[in-house]
């Protein structure tokens, strides 16, 4: 049974609204996708985007249903610290900045980060990588679904499955056409109205709450929110930091990004993109420790953002909230799926299935790569099983196992694929462990703890001696490519 | 022998009782009880339940279904440190089936629950208490985590900053 609450908008505006933000995506997503002429302007963009359409890109996609949905969900669950732990995330991307400078220079010809994995490791460490990498996309890619319904049915009253099914559609839709040039071109547009709709929503906040009211409120009534040794909190705050990491370090999404862009670009991108991203989360997680001191009632923690946004600033408010959580969730569900296909199409199809796919068919194939993951996200989503946090912690673990042979084998000679293998199998067990045992604030944590570990011993006892040119598939081959 | 005018009388007569005798059990059937409460309403969370998180959601559903949305009941969610309410906290009062709560202290806490009648706004009997106890991790628990989280991503700022300070001086090189 649903718990229903009262929306904030009739049903009637919010058609409208997603009726016109629908027009809006696909239109220019239809326009900007006429200049993906061939293969690596549908997957890459031409590898010819600058800093501002780069930041944009980097930022849009950050600021997620994770950001505008998930952080309100961890300050009330969480208190001032889950604020603090879901703002921590900006470190996935400031520490991705300098990385992303190695990967162009190395990789100046590469496609997806399991290219990468492929080509320090070889095909095992491959193999486990594109398991976790493939499941944490879906996961994200249902999160995403899922905060769409919810969100559409918490402010106008849309039916959940009606909002889900049109926020998967719309960005399949200028995916379809466009590629990563609409993908890039929409999160440029969207990243402006996400900053304008925070900065709009920030300062209506505060000119509606009266801060010592909300204080004494949690002091009195649920105190260990505003407590420093909430034990919890203390668990979540490194473990969501090093989830971020995990995310952004191994997520195709973000390798796209930097093969796509021009050299030097990269790293100031993804640096900038980190400072606007940081404020987000806590001005979002705010809003949600208002509730009691304005007597909202929540029913489920997923949906605290919207509401309490909406009932804040009531019916024209509740209209800014609704387009920025559209753009905030369109502007990730289309990388997501973007990138997804990308290695799929590239490292299970062109790698595994059709060595010599010619390019129409290799375009081809991405089409029917992209419908299939949105049917996919679409049935699973359905049911609406769970809330946002377990569906996406869920992949935390094995996200975070992949921080060490990602960075490591960037930088160090010495990583090797025995280190890489188990790093990721050893870290994603333990961590599932600690997820199922202690709580689902503690699964990236363990994982990361057992993942560099294991990466450092076996760099420091069976080191490889890898070669750098081996990553350029544009060179010729090198016959020392270190395989397991 | 009774005319066929007289019997047709005394047709129109019990058809016309029987048909008032159908719209009586209809209204009264339909018609809210003069005086009748709203039935109780049951939590359907289980008994016992343990947070270590110190969140946690209530859930109820009503005692009997409503015979439209207009009859929906309200309720009122009552919270309390003592199992007999005696200085009970009102949580929530309204339509909705379910409340989240979080931030809560170690301890047990009692809840109860009533539906009241939108109309008459009279009340049903109490749900017996739900109990639920927070238990928080250990904080040594939690703080050796923090302190082992901290040391994990320090370990891994090096890793990239030496890293890419080492790339660059190659590269000058």
């Amino acid at each position: 049974m649903e718990h229903h609450q009262s929306e904030i908008l009739n049903p009637a505006t919010g058609w409208i609204l997603m009726a016109l933000l629908s027009a809006l995506w696909i239109g220019l997503g239809i326009y900007w996708g006429k200049k993906a002429k061939n293969l690596d302007g549908f997957m890459l963009a031409g590898r010819n985007v600058g800093l501002a359409f780069g930041t944009a890109t980097a930022m849009a996609t950050w600021v997620t249903s994770n950001t505008t949905m998930l952080a309100p969900q961890f300050a009330l669950q969480l208190g001032l610290w889950g604020m603090i732990a879901y703002s921590m995330a900006a470190f996935g991307l400031f520490l991705f900045a300098p990385l992303a400078r190695r990967i162009k220079d190395l990789m100046p010809k590469g496609y997806t980060s399991g290219d990468f994995i492929r080509l320090r490791y070889g095909k095992t460490a491959w193999r486990v990588f594109l398991a976790i990498s493939i499941f944490y996309s879906f996961t994200w890619l249902i999160s995403m679904g899922m905060a769409g319904g919810i969100l559409m049915n918490a402010l106008s009253g849309i039916p959940y499955a009606v909002g889900m099914t049109v926020i998967l559609g719309v960005c399949i839709t200028y995916t379809l056409f466009g590629g990563l040039y609409a993908v890039i071109g929409t999160d440029y547009i969207q990243s402006v109205i996400i900053m304008i709709g925070v900065v709009v929503v920030g300062i209506a906040v505060l000119s509606h709450v009266d801060l010592s009211g909300v204080y004494s409120e949690l002091e009195s009534n649920r105190p260990m929110l505003v407590s420093v040794l909430l034990p919890a909190s203390l668990m979540a705050v490194f473990n969501n930091l090093l989830f971020g990491i995990g995310e952004v370090f191994h997520s195709n999404v973000w390798w796209s990004r930097a093969f796509a862009m021009r050299k030097g670009i990269g790293s100031k991108a993804y640096t900038i993109a980190g400072i606007f991203w940081l404020p987000v989360p806590i001005a979002a997680g705010f809003i949600a420790l208002t509730g009691g001191s304005l007597g909202v009632n929540i029913t489920s923690p997923d949906m605290v953002g919207p509401l309490m946004a909406g009932n804040i600033l009531g019916k024209a408010g509740a209209v800014v909230v609704f387009v920025v959580f559209f753009c905030s969730l369109a502007s990730s569900i289309d990388s997501l799926l973007a990138a997804t296909s990308d290695l799929i199409l590239e490292d299970i199809y062109k790698k595994m299935i059709n060595r010599k796919a010619s390019e129409a068919r290799l375009k081809r194939v991405s089409t029917l790569i992209i419908l299939g993951l949105g049917l996919f996200a679409w049935l699973v989503c359905l049911p609406r099983v769970g809330t946002l946090a377990t569906v996406l912690f869920f992949a935390g673990p094995m996200v975070a196992s992949t921080i060490y042979p990602i960075v490591t084998g960037l930088y160090w000679k010495t990583a090797s694929a025995g280190g890489a293998i188990w790093a990721m199998v050893l870290g994603s067990v333990s961590g599932l462990i600690a997820y199922i045992e202690v709580g689902w604030y503690t699964g990236s944590l363990i994982a990361a703890t057992v993942s560099i570990l294991t990466t450092v011993l076996f760099a420091r006892f069976q080191p490889d001696n890898f070669n750098w040119k081996a990553l350029d598939e544009s060179l010729p081959a090198p016959g020392s490519v270190s395989n397991t | 022998m009774p005319s066929i005018a007289n019997r047709k009388n005394r047709i129109r007569i019990t058809k016309g009782r029987l048909t008032g005798l159908f719209f009586l059990l209809i209204w009264l059937w339909g018609a809210p009880l003069s005086g009748a409460p709203p039935a109780t309403p049951r939590f359907t969370n289980d008994q016992g339940l343990v947070s270590e998180s110190g969140y946690f959601k209530l859930i109820w559903a009503t005692g009997k279904e409503p015979a439209g949305p207009d009859n929906a009941p309200e309720f009122l969610l009552q919270q309390s440190t003592d199992s007999n309410f005696g200085s009970p906290v009102v949580l929530y009062q309204g339509p909705d089936l379910a409340t989240f709560i979080s931030g809560l202290e170690n301890g047990t806490y009692y809840f109860r629950l009533k539906a009241i009648d939108p109309q008459t706004r009279e009340g049903s009997a109490w749900t017996a208490p739900l109990t639920v106890v927070v238990r928080h991790h250990p904080l040594a628990l939690s703080l050796t985590l923090f302190g082992l989280g901290a040391i994990v991503f320090l370990a891994t700022l090096a890793i990239v900053v030496s890293g890419a300070r080492a790339t660059r001086t190659n590269q000058e090189a």
